[in-house]
Order: C-alpha cells, then structure tokens, then sequence
C-alpha cells in the first residue's frame, strides 16, 4: 500500500467525494493491505475478520467529509481501524481464569523454557511463544491488551501509539503499567498452579 | 517471583513472539469486497439523507398545520368584517345602465 507511489490519493479522494463509486473501489484496493494487518494484529475471538475489515472501511466513508489532512490519510484510516478494533475488544467477555491445563504442550515448554531462562529457541518456538503471548493478551482489558501490544510486540512508541489511538501520552503510560502489574500477577499464579 | 523477574519473562516472551514468521496470508482484498464495501458505503449515505427527510417531514407537518390554525385564528375577526362589511354594502349605480342611459 506505502509503497505504492503511482496511486494517486488526492484526486481518488476528491472523485470518491464527488460519490464516484469506481474511485471508491480503487481506494478500498489500495488501503486494504494496511488495514487488514492491523484487523488481524487485533482481532478479537469470534469476529470474522472480512466484516471487521467492511466496518473499517464504511466508517472510513461515513467521515470522509471530516479529513480534514492535517495527518496522512493512512494514519487517519489506521486511527479509525485501532479504534473499531478496541470497541470490539471491550465488547467481547473476558476469557475466563487462564489456567496452566490451557496450554497446549509446545506452549507449556515455552513458558517453562523463558521462566527458567533457557535461550535455545526456533521457529516452532518463536510461533509457540507468540500463540503463548496472545494467550496472555487475552487476558488483559482490551486498552491495557492494545497498548502493551502496540509497545511490545509492534514496539511502537508511545508518541505513536498516542496518535493511534487518541490517548495521551500519560494514559497510554498508565495503561501500559496496569496491563504489566496484571502481566506479573498472571505469571505468579502460572507458576503457582505449575507447582501445585 | 518478583516484578523484575516476571518483566523480564514478558521481554523474554514478545521478542520471542516477535521473531514468529510473519503472517503469509494475502493481504489484497479477496475478490468482490471493495465492489461491495463502495456500494454499501454510498446506499449508506443515500439511507441517511432519506431517513433525515422521513424525519423532519412529520414535524414539518404539524408545524405548518398550527401555522394555519394560528393565522385563521389570528385573522378571524378580520374575516367577519370583511364578509359583513360587503353585505351591508349598498349597491351603487349600475355602470351599465348608467353607460347607455348617457348614450
């Protein structure tokens, strides 16, 4: 989508203003890429993530008349797909206690491997861990999830993550404590439940 | 297990998650959604203004209906003497009986 330098936004956005439907059709095409990897980085359980992409793209359109590009159009559509991404978050229960029988065996390994610091890691692992990290995530509220996330796992800063989302800077600071102190609590009782 | 320790577990955890190959899956819209997305989006737009009419509408009703309760009202006593006004007025000359008598 970036890098794609022949695509001209300014005048699509001024034909899809204009109600050109083709020019519509061009500008989903070119921003679906960006928005779908943040959909899948995002996307809550038992949400498909064709509709989530739709209701991206048809809140896009519904405030179009509001860019105003004070911000690049990519950053202004990322901003709206975080943003549907955490009302979808919040409105999903919360997964019930995480429990170490949870684990599949790989994962189990894993988190028994990082506790006891061993370094010795490959691709399985590397995908064991991150199926493991999610796990975890899941267990966060959804914008402490988003914003440990976006710092750690994207390593975005926290500048960054501000304009992703609209939260300040010091919110996005005290989000990010709230989600490790709940982090620290989930490893103490993984390792409690292991002993047992 | 102190905090230290768990943080560094989570530092340990993510980049290990980070170095997972990344998603393979094609990232292109799949065949028919931007059709679909661009349709949706302007049948959506077209939706609001008319439900915004199908709004304003019944009000708009009712407002002109008191409007005219109001002038009829208004204007009533001037309505009665208009009309008594032209039944207590004495017929004039007639213009064409006046015309050929003259003649």
């Amino acid at each position: 989508m970036a890098d794609d330098q022949s695509f001209d936004l300014a005048g699509c956005l001024e034909r899809v203003r204009k109600r050109d439907q083709a020019a519509a059709r061009e500008l989903v095409e070119h921003l679906h890429p960006m928005v779908i990897r943040i959909v899948r980085s995002h996307l809550p359980r038992r949400v498909s993530e064709e509709d989530l992409t739709q209701e991206i793209f048809l809140k896009m359109f519904t405030r179009i008349e509001q860019y105003q590009g004070a911000v690049p159009f990519s950053h202004w559509v990322s901003r709206i797909a975080v943003t549907t991404c955490i009302d979808h978050l919040r409105a999903q229960k919360r997964r019930p206690e995480f429990r170490w029988a949870d684990l599949s065996e790989n994962e189990a390994d894993m988190l028994d491997a990082v506790m006891t610091n061993e370094n010795a890691v490959d691709t399985a692992d590397a995908l064991a861990a991150r199926e493991l990290v999610y796990k975890l995530l899941d267990q966060l509220r959804p914008d402490d999830r988003m914003v440990i996330q976006l710092l750690d796992l994207e390593q975005k800063t926290i500048a960054e993550i501000s304009a992703l989302t609209g939260w300040t800077g010091s919110l996005v600071k005290v989000r990010a404590f709230r989600a490790r102190r709940r982090l620290h609590k989930l490893f103490q009782e993984l390792k409690r439940k292991e002993g047992s | 297990m102190n905090s230290h320790d768990t943080r560094q577990i989570w530092t340990r955890l993510a980049a290990l998650a980070r170095r997972a190959p990344a998603d393979s899956r094609d990232d292109s819209a799949p065949l028919g959604f931007a059709t679909r997305v661009a349709a949706l989006a302007f049948e959506e737009s077209e939706r609001r203004v008319a439900s915004l009419f199908e709004m304003l509408a019944p009000r708009a009703l009712w407002i002109a209906a008191v409007l005219v309760v109001a002038s009829v009202l208004v204007n009533y006593s001037s309505f009665g003497l208009s009309a008594g006004a032209e039944d207590a007025a004495p017929t004039v000359d007639d213009p064409v009986a006046m015309l050929f008598g003259q003649s």
